[in-house]
């Protein structure tokens, strides 16, 4: 497999993506991304940098251009194929976490088992149990609705990390939490992309996230930059 | 795939919505099971009650006000027919036995029946359960429900009804009882039975035999008016020349059967009414869960976008809003079909106090019908809002 073929590897071209009154918000002609890498999206607020990651998740289609990971040009795919590389090949860690309350931290890590399983196999529930282990979580039984904002973070890092994604992308992952809390999580997404070889890329507006990675770029008028 | 978890989290999270939803949906299937239930008990009921009465013979009128009041004891006013056709009657030889029925006086509210001795007997096909037969005038045969025992003395009042004021006491004619008969589920279990010599010579009307004859029973050569006789014929062809043969000037005749279908007949467009409304009822109340359910889940949004996000396909999606909504309705319509039977076993009791029937509520296929008709119309309701759900953009949802 080449370096460019690997699920990790991302490959944007020609891509705009267009609101009705506001224009293009984000424009970029070429992105290339090594697997492996990890990646800083940074800019104000309401710069579109959800949008591009949303576009880069396979979640909110591009006006115009492509998005590939690997050889999965995942706007040329069916609704039911990009569904299916999702649950394959990317790990997606939300701002608000979004768990769902009324079920235990190890049930929310297993919850993309099912969506393809009956029930989570003992492998499967063993793996998601080190994984909030790994990641601190001291009661896996416990139901998130009752856990801090630090615990729930990581119960989602877990429940991304699950199927050992060859793509992580968090949007904000640090935004609402505290700063111990920010470090650790930084911290944690970087030892969990490291640990699996998962391309990493977040946006965020947090200088100490965005210092962290090794590839920076910025989301200014539209256009992506890349900072030193 | 198995979106259980995922409906049961939603369940747990909301479970105030969910509860209201299925208290709401148990309460309109509970109107809708409950009137059909009591509908068909009254009317099975009714229909029972009137097997023991081949053909009723009284005054010209009312057929359906003559069985209302012989049948099933309801107190009117009736006008009586002449002791001539009684006579008439009784030796006619299409008959096999006859009886007259004298009313005017209770106690305590139970009505006191005039009666020949073939009808405390059915012409001998039924026996008391406790004591005998009356014999003479001043004793009396009470209903199996009938709050007496043997040997009580009975001071019949005047009046079909009892009324608050203490009315008129016919002090001087005690009955004592003497036995009692089998339960009919009848309005006649609450009556008390005795001589119909008794009831004239009460009223001054003499008992219906020569002066100085005591004895009770036909043939009655003085017979005053009656409101009705109760006619057991002979065979089925002489039940329809005694009812052609007494449809005359001075009579009518029915089969309180053939007057109870047309009076079912013309309830008939009351039941299609009370059913339309249960039905109306029940659209209305999944049409309320529709929108309390679309709201719900216009609510969650952000949860089924997140699902999709991390790779549920919009079937999953769909299958969870669908299990959710569908303990919900299983639950309401469970809750509803048996409230709705606790609620017609409890009415049964003051319902069938009331009209006199003994009814026995039981679900039928109907209420049944009826409760998979709201489960399959919530679920089909449902289904607009689930799919809409689940087919929503995941990218959109998330940046609300």
């Amino acid at each position: 497999m080449s370096a460019l073929s690997e699920p990790g590897a991302l490959h944007v071209h020609d891509l705009t993506i267009a609101y009705p009154g506001a224009g293009t918000i984000v424009s970029v002609p070429v992105l290339e991304v090594a697997a492996g890498s990890t990646v800083a999206i940074a800019g104000p607020s309401g710069t579109g940098k959800t949008s591009l990651l949303h576009a880069l998740a396979g979640l909110e289609r591009p006006t115009t251009g492509t998005v590939a990971w690997g050889d999965a040009a995942l706007w040329s795919m069916s609704t039911g194929a990009r569904d299916q590389w999702r649950r394959q090949h990317l790990g997606l860690v939300f701002q608000d976490m979004h768990l769902l309350s009324g079920l235990a931290a190890i049930d929310n890590v297993l919850v993309p088992v099912l969506f393809g399983q009956l029930r989570p196999t003992k492998d499967q529930r063993r793996r998601g149990l080190d994984l909030l282990d790994s990641l601190g979580v001291a009661h896996p039984t416990r139901d998130v609705a009752v856990m801090s904002r630090g615990e729930r973070q990581r119960v989602a890092l877990a429940r991304a990390l699950l199927s050992r994604p060859a793509v992580l992308l968090a949007d904000e992952p640090t935004a609402s939490l505290d700063p111990a809390s920010a470090r650790q999580v930084t911290a944690l997404l970087l030892q969990a992309a490291a640990a699996h070889g998962a391309t990493l890329v977040v946006t965020t507006h947090d200088p100490a996230l965005i210092g962290q990675m090794a590839i920076r770029l910025h989301l200014m008028g539209g256009g992506l930059e890349r900072a030193a | 795939m198995n979106p259980w978890p995922v409906a049961r989290a939603a369940l747990r999270r909301q479970w105030r919505s969910a509860l209201a939803m299925a208290l709401l949906v148990a309460l309109a299937t509970a109107l809708g099971t409950g009137l059909g239930i009591m509908e068909r008990s009254v009317r099975v009921a009714a229909a029972q009650a009137a097997d023991a009465f081949d053909l009723v013979i009284g005054a010209p009128g009312s057929a359906a006000q003559l069985v209302l009041t012989s049948v099933y004891l309801q107190p009117d006013t009736v006008p009586l027919m002449d002791g001539s056709q009684l006579s008439k009657i009784m030796a006619d030889p299409d008959v096999l036995w006859a009886s007259p029925i004298g009313f005017g006086d209770q106690f305590r509210g139970m009505p006191i029946v005039g009666v020949a001795p073939d009808f405390v007997t059915q012409g001998g096909q039924r026996t008391v359960t406790e004591g005998r037969s009356f014999t003479q005038e001043g004793e009396a045969v009470v209903g199996s429900a009938a709050r007496l025992a043997l040997g009580d003395t009975i001071m019949p009042g005047h009046g079909l009804i009892e009324t608050p004021e203490p009315g008129h006491v016919h002090s001087e004619s005690p009955y004592t009882v003497v036995g009692r008969l089998p339960p009919t589920g009848t309005a006649w279990d609450r009556a008390v039975l005795v001589p119909i010599e008794s009831v004239w010579e009460i009223h001054g009307l003499g008992n219906g035999h020569p002066q100085d004859v005591e004895r009770v029973g036909p043939p009655w050569e003085q017979a005053a008016g009656v409101p009705a006789v109760v006619v057991k014929p002979r065979t089925l062809a002489g039940a329809y020349q005694l009812r052609a043969r007494y449809r005359a000037a001075a009579s009518t005749a029915v089969f309180p059967g053939e007057v109870l279908a047309s009076l079912f007949r013309t309830l008939g467009d009351v039941r299609a009414l009370v059913s339309a409304m249960a039905l109306a009822c029940a659209v209305l109340v999944v049409a309320a869960v529709f929108l309390a359910f679309g709201a719900l889940v216009s609510a969650r949004a952000r949860d089924h976008a997140v699902l999709r996000a991390i790779g549920a396909s919009p079937g999953f999606v769909l299958g969870a809003l669908w299990l959710e909504l569908g303990v919900v309705l299983v639950a309401g319509v469970t809750g509803g079909v048996l409230l709705g039977w606790v609620g017609a076993q409890l009415a049964a009791g003051p319902a069938g106090h009331a009209s006199g029937l003994t009814l026995h509520p039981v679900l039928g296929r109907a209420e049944l019908k009826l409760a998979l008709a709201v489960l399959a119309g919530g679920l089909i309701a449902a289904g607009l809002p689930a799919v809409l759900a689940s087919r929503a953009s995941p990218g959109e949802a998330l940046k609300r």
